[in-house]
């Protein structure tokens, strides 16, 4: 009670250094994990002193570093605008402005800084703006009722909440939650899958973690203090499992977005797991290059030097693990021309949906339901005859439309897929349900590829039910698609910068692709700039760019020699200096082509390019210097 | 106190004998009994026209007025709920609930709704007009005809809305649906271009000017100009209403787009199975030598020509949308669902025929069945067979419909469900009988792949309209139809039905020639002794439209109700008479002699929808008789069992090509086919 009567006054440096101390902490920690209707919750309730508690409660954090909580006036001025705030001239924490939620300020929780002087920091909007700074991390009571609605538990610095079979479990369904709105007044939820029952879950324990670090969210790479999470969470996640004991293959791991993201790393331990992903993020450098990251994520170089989902995704192709992903072609940022391309990977079934990004995971949620359902329960399996089937050709497309019998036309609220086979790859492309419950088809969002899409092994259509059922009807013949289109083997390969001899990367965008083949090599290990060469023929040798800055230095070098036209030069450029780590671009078009490649090089999104051609050797482009 | 006028007038007009025991007049006049002076009833022996209407409004002094004949309907409160209304007000226009069939019984469920709009006839009768408004609109609008005063009258004083009273009133005549308009020579337009975004005024509009298109297909020339008609549809934004013209009146839906677009000169009309039947509309010179000439049309002074052709189906658009089903993808299997109906009520027919064929000849498609009302006292007898029924126009049904591969029948309906009509699937008409009169403009607003026809005369007439669809195979129904020698035989009268006297009163069905030619017939005594001696009996079978008046005629002990199946009743016929039925042509194909009997050949054309192809006196298959005695007297002296050599060779000429063993067998390898 002392320490509570110490909260009342005012607090001094001393009071805070004790209150925020180890021994205040495990005090917190302790207090909160109190019944809430025992005596002392009650009091510290009457008193109003459960925010600062939970302060305390929240994070360990190394001396000398803080949170911040900044609060912008006069927002609608600035809605779409970037903003940075500082501290000591150095960029602490940028976004871009945000309509908060109706009847509340827009805040930015959790902003974490090195100083607790409200002096040292500057806005660079002329913005109205309040900045607060403590040792605790700051919540909404909309936080607090949603952490409690949905059960969230603290275990050290790890946070997640626990559903279904908690005393004797057979399998785990482990979650990974994706972002919020950036304004939302609950940055860190958890993916409860409210759909599951009781019931679905009679067999299984479902933990579902809070990316509860930063503003709103680390990934879980990350504590607040910059630490590395990994192993805590991996402990998290193997002490339940070892405590029940769980088989690996027992576990599905699901997360969408960010959450596919986080799943992919924390599957790492165990390969006989199941992995239900949407949209991940495979590259999250390149994913946080964008305007909403790019001062915050961006900056944080744990994330960059952490294994990139996609180097770890590839070790689970080779590894042969079961995995289910959902994603768009629509959608480059986050799958970085992977799982586009990838073809005759066993045990990978590749779910293309319509849309962009965060439309996925909503239109395939009966698929994604139903592959849970199935892990939880067992699969159910349905035939069906397919009656029918035309195809149709579009320019470099090809659609199809299906007649499904009686049966098959009452399924009502299922995914419907044309389901084929790249190579030991299973491919799915989502259909349109026609107004006719016996008629679906893919619409000109849902087309089909002949250039790369395996046509020729197209073999059903498939309907995945939110409860499990699968029903699949084969394809009364082939889906035809022509011979207008010749098909292709695009290369899957990731980009390297250590690649001596040419080979082939393939970038792919909505419903476009193009192929380059590319040399890169390393020329200074302290290097602050990506040097790509654009020629007709990557086995050229080519000199040094005279850029006329004779401050840069080069970090990689790359030879790079697009196949298919210029179309989507400005993506491998921007993938290369992010693969570089590098600050400075430089870009030098070889040949006569410059007009056309400055048209899509100068509109590369990153701050500091330089693009020059070689026979002018001028700049024909450049961006200010960052 | 000087008298005051009256508030209405009601201006009948009855260009005859003015029938005063009718019910609609006796209503009119029962109104008397409250409002005795303040409405008058004003008799006009001519013909109501825009001039004698305006005449009229120069002369009534009642500040309302509205038009009507005998042959009307009222619903009981008519008057009185007209009169209260206007009573206490001054409007511009009040009106009731117009109906083109019976009035409802309960007039304020009427459902008042865009389709209401588009289908409520838009001649001036029923409405209360402001008589001196009339009067002022008319100086301007003197050149309408009749039918576009309303219309025209809602355009002139900007009258976008008008709530219908509770009250009913009919035109008791659907005739004008069928046939179209047919307006004075002397209009020079349709209606005054004043452009409004009323929708119920566009609906009227439309309606009319679809009605107005459908009745120059039989009227061949106008005063009226294209570009006129241009004006109108443009200026009121028809073409965004034709969803409500498509489902009975395609052809002039084609015809209002053309209108609209007349670049676009070919317009997609129905899905066949190779290629598509296109409407090809010219005003210019210049004909299309693969294109069927249908109609030359004069407007004002452009003649436009109307043709059909077939063209390849991926010149249809949507041919190639995956998000568009073409409901002729598929070939027809045995999986296939097909639909065979006749009547709702009434089966024995084409329909039911093939079905039995089909189902014993196909066992493998086990997805065929046959619609009808449960009601149809046939239904009992057909589930007796074995068939497989679905309850006809229910939900069920629409829902087979959609699945539907196939619909066989021998009646056309429109049917359409989401999206699904003939105009894109397979239908076969089967026809209820033969084509003898020129229904060249009814046959070339229906849809369908496979047009039964019998013989070769039907056939080439048919082959002028639709070569593709045309198939000479015979009647369904006359594969079975074998003369029954043996049993007891009959003497068979089947009139048929005439078109204008569609919903008539019972007091005008009594008046009508029809009733009384039929009637004298049935009771006339030397026709009842000859058929006392000879112990024969004559059967009548009525025309479905008749049976509900049944109790009109005067049957007897040895003239009867036939209550016999048209089969039987034709097959155990040792003579039938007719008037014009083609039904007749089912005892002519088994060998059975018929008689002719047109009372009203004069008229009987003028009224219908179609006129006579067939010259009965050169090409009939049984003698003619146009008088009451005559006929009798062939009865009597039972000329019908002469066997005329005449008749045999214009039997054979008549139902050439048509093998009778193989009818049904023809039939279902074409409906496999398509």
């Amino acid at each position: 009670m002392t320490l509570i009567h110490g909260f009342k006054r005012s607090i001094t440096e001393v009071g805070r250094a004790a209150a925020y101390s180890p021994a205040g902490l495990e005090f917190a920690r302790a207090l909160l994990a109190s019944r809430a209707d025992s005596p002392v919750r009650r009091i510290i309730k009457a008193k109003g002193l459960e925010g600062r508690i939970r302060r305390i409660a929240s994070e360990s954090l190394p001396q000398g570093i803080y949170f911040a909580k900044l609060t912008i006036s006069g927002w609608e001025s600035w809605k779409g605008k970037p903003f940075r705030l500082f501290q000591d001239g150095k960029v602490v924490y940028g976004n871009m402005v945000e309509p908060p939620a109706r009847g509340f300020p827009l805040e930015y929780r959790n902003i974490m800084v090195t100083s607790d002087e409200i002096s040292r920091f500057t806005l660079d909007i002329d913005a109205p703006y309040e900045l607060k700074i403590g040792r605790g991390a700051f919540t909404t009571p909309q936080q607090l009722k949603y952490d409690d609605q949905y059960g969230v538990e603290q275990h050290g610095d790890v946070f997640y909440s626990l559903r279904g079979n908690t005393t004797n479990p057979k399998k785990m369904l482990i979650t990974f939650p994706g972002f919020g709105p950036s304004t939302t007044r609950i940055s860190y939820a958890v993916s409860y899958l409210k759909d599951l029952t009781d019931v679905d879950l009679k067999d299984t324990l479902m933990v579902c973690f809070q990316d509860r670090y930063l503003v709103a969210g680390s990934y879980m790479m990350v504590d607040n203090a910059g630490r590395p999470l990994d192993h805590r969470v991996r402990n998290a996640i193997e002490g339940l499992r070892s405590r029940f004991h769980i088989d690996q293959a027992g576990m599905l791991f699901f997360g969408a977005s960010k959450g596919g993201t986080i799943a992919i790393h924390y599957a790492r331990d165990f390969p006989s797991a199941n992995l239900l992903l949407a949209v991940p993020q495979m590259n999250l450098p390149y994913y946080f290059s964008k305007p909403f990251f790019k001062d915050n994520l961006f900056r944080n170089t744990a994330l960059r030097d952490t294994d990139q989902p996609e180097d770890r995704l590839r070790q689970y192709f080779a590894e042969g693990r079961k995995i289910d992903y959902f994603y768009t072609n629509s959608d480059e940022l986050s799958n970085h021309s992977l799982i586009e391309l990838i073809t005759d990977v066993p045990n990978l079934a590749k779910y293309r949906i319509d849309g962009q990004h965060s439309d996925v995971a909503r239109a395939a949620l009966p698929a994604m339901l139903g592959i849970i359902r199935r892990f939880l329960r067992g699969p159910v399996d349905q035939q069906f005859g397919c009656e029918e089937l035309r195809t149709f050709r579009h320019g470099h497309t090809v659609q199809v439309q299906v007649r499904v019998d009686p049966a098959a036309s009452g399924v009502t609220g299922a995914n419907w897929f044309i389901e084929g086979w790249n190579g030991r790859t299973r491919f799915l492309q989502l259909m349109t349900e026609h107004s006719y419950n016996f008629v679906k088809y893919t619409s000109m969002e849902q087309s089909l590829f002949p250039a790369y899409d395996s046509i020729d092994h197209i073999r059903s259509v498939v309907a995945m039910e939110a409860n499990g059922t699968t029903w699949t009807g084969s394809l009364p013949g082939p889906v035809k698609p022509g011979t207008r289109i010749s098909k292709l083997t695009l290369s899957s390969q990731a980009l390297t910068l250590h690649a001596e001899s040419a080979r082939e990367y393939v970038v792919l965008d909505g419903d476009a692709f193009a192929r380059y083949l590319y040399r890169c090599h390393r020329l200074a290990a302290d290097g602050d700039t990506m040097e790509i060469h654009f020629v007709s023929d990557a086995e050229s040798e080519v000199t040094e760019a005279l850029s006329g800055d004779t401050s840069r230095r080069i970090a990689y070098k790359a030879v790079i020699q697009p196949l298919d036209g210029w179309s989507m030069a400005d993506l491998v450029a921007l993938r290369f200096v992010i693969a570089a780590g590098v600050r400075r671009l430089l870009i030098v078009v070889h040949g006569d082509e410059y007009v056309q490649a400055s048209e899509v090089l100068s509109a590369v999104d990153w701050d500091d390019t330089c693009l020059l051609t070689r026979e002018s050797e001028a700049v024909l482009a450049g961006a200010g210097q960052q | 106190m000087p008298d005051l006028p009256p508030l209405l007038t009601i201006v009948l007009e009855e260009t005859g004998r003015l029938d005063r025991e009718s019910a609609m007049y006796r209503r009119l006049l029962a109104a008397r009994l409250r409002l005795e002076s303040q409405f008058a009833i004003l008799h006009v022996e001519e013909p109501l026209t825009t001039a004698s209407i305006s005449r009229l409004c120069q002369e009534i002094e009642s500040k309302y007025v509205i038009f009507m004949r005998t042959s009307h309907l009222l619903s009981a409160n008519y008057v009185s709920t007209i009169f209260e209304y206007l009573r206490t007000r001054t409007v511009y226009l009040a009106e009731p609930v117009i109906y083109t069939g019976t009035i409802a019984k309960n007039v304020a469920g009427t459902k008042i709704d865009e389709a209401y709009h588009y289908s409520r006839d838009t001649d001036v009768f029923g409405v209360a007009f402001n008589t001196r408004r009339l009067a002022d609109a008319l100086e301007a609008l003197g050149d309408v005809d009749r039918s576009a005063i309303y219309v025209s009258y809602r355009m002139y004083w900007s009258i976008a809305k008008v709530k219908p009273l509770n009250t009913g009133f009919s035109m008791a005549s659907d005739t004008k649906a069928a046939i179209g308009l047919h307006i004075t020579g002397e209009a020079s337009r349709l209606a005054p271009v004043i452009p409004t975004s009323a929708k119920e005024v566009r609906l009227h509009l439309l309606r009319y000017v679809a009605l107005f298109l459908r009745g120059m297909r039989g009227q061949k020339a106008t005063s009226i100009s294209l570009s006129h008609l241009r004006d109108l549809i443009r200026g009121f934004d028809l073409i965004d209403l034709l969803a409500l013209v498509e489902p009975l009146q395609p052809f002039e839906a084609a015809w209002i787009r053309w209108l609209d677009d007349p670049a676009a000169n070919k317009q997609f009309y129905k899905q066949l199975s190779d290629r598509d039947a296109y409407l090809v509309f010219r005003d210019k010179a210049g004909s299309n030598e693969n294109a069927l000439p249908l109609y030359e049309l004069l407007f004002h002074e452009e003649i436009l020509t109307i043709e059909r052709c077939y063209l390849a189906r991926n010149l249809r658009s949507g041919h190639a949308r995956p998000g568009s089903y073409n409901f002729y993808n598929r070939p027809i299997g045995p999986s296939s669902t097909i639909l065979f109906f006749d009547r709702p009520l009434q089966a024995d027919d084409n329909a039911e025929h093939l079905y039995e064929y089909f189902t014993q000849n196909h066992p493998e498609f086990s997805q065929t069945y046959f619609a009808l009302n449960p009601k149809s006292p046939d239904w009992e007898r057909l589930e007796s067979k074995g068939f497989k029924l679905i309850p006809i126009f229910t939900k069920e049904f629409y829902e087979k419909f959609l699945v539907s591969d196939l619909v066989v029948s021998s009646q056309i309906y429109s049917i359409r469900y989401r999206g699904k009509s003939f105009a894109n699937s397979r239908f076969v008409y089967l026809q209820h009988g033969i084509q003898l009169n020129d229904m060249s403009d009814w046959v070339l607003s229906k849809y369908f792949d496979v047009f039964v026809a019998t013989g070769r005369i039907e056939a080439d007439y048919m082959s002028k309209l639709a070569p593709v669809e045309t198939l000479n195979s015979g009647l369904p129904r006359y594969e079975s139809l074998a003369r029954n020698d043996h049993g007891q035989q009959h003497l068979l009268f089947m009139p048929t039905w005439r078109f204008n006297l569609h919903q008539s009163s019972t007091e005008h069905f009594a008046q009508s020639a029809y009733f009384r030619a039929i009637d004298k017939l049935l009771s006339d005594p030397a026709l009842l002794e000859f058929l006392e001696e000879t112990d024969r009996v004559m059967h009548v079978k009525l025309h479905p439209n008749v049976e509900k008046r049944a109790g009109q005629f005067r049957f007897s002990e040895r003239v009867v109700q036939s209550d016999l199946s048209y089969r039987e009743a034709i097959r155990s016929a040792e003579m039938v008479l007719t008037d014009y039925s083609s039904a007749a042509l089912d005892a002519a194909f088994i060998g059975t002699p018929i008689v002719y009997y047109h009372w009203d050949a004069a008229d009987f054309f003028r009224d219908q929808p179609y006129e006579s192809r067939l010259d009965y006196v050169d090409d009939g298959l049984g003698p003619v008789f146009s008088e009451h005695a005559e006929v009798v007297e062939h009865i009597i002296q039972e000329g019908f069992a002469d066997t005329d050599p005449k008749f045999i060779q214009r039997r054979e000429r008549f139902f050439e090509g048509v093998d009778p063993a193989r009818i049904n067998e023809k039939i279902v390898e074409r409906m496999l086919s398509l």
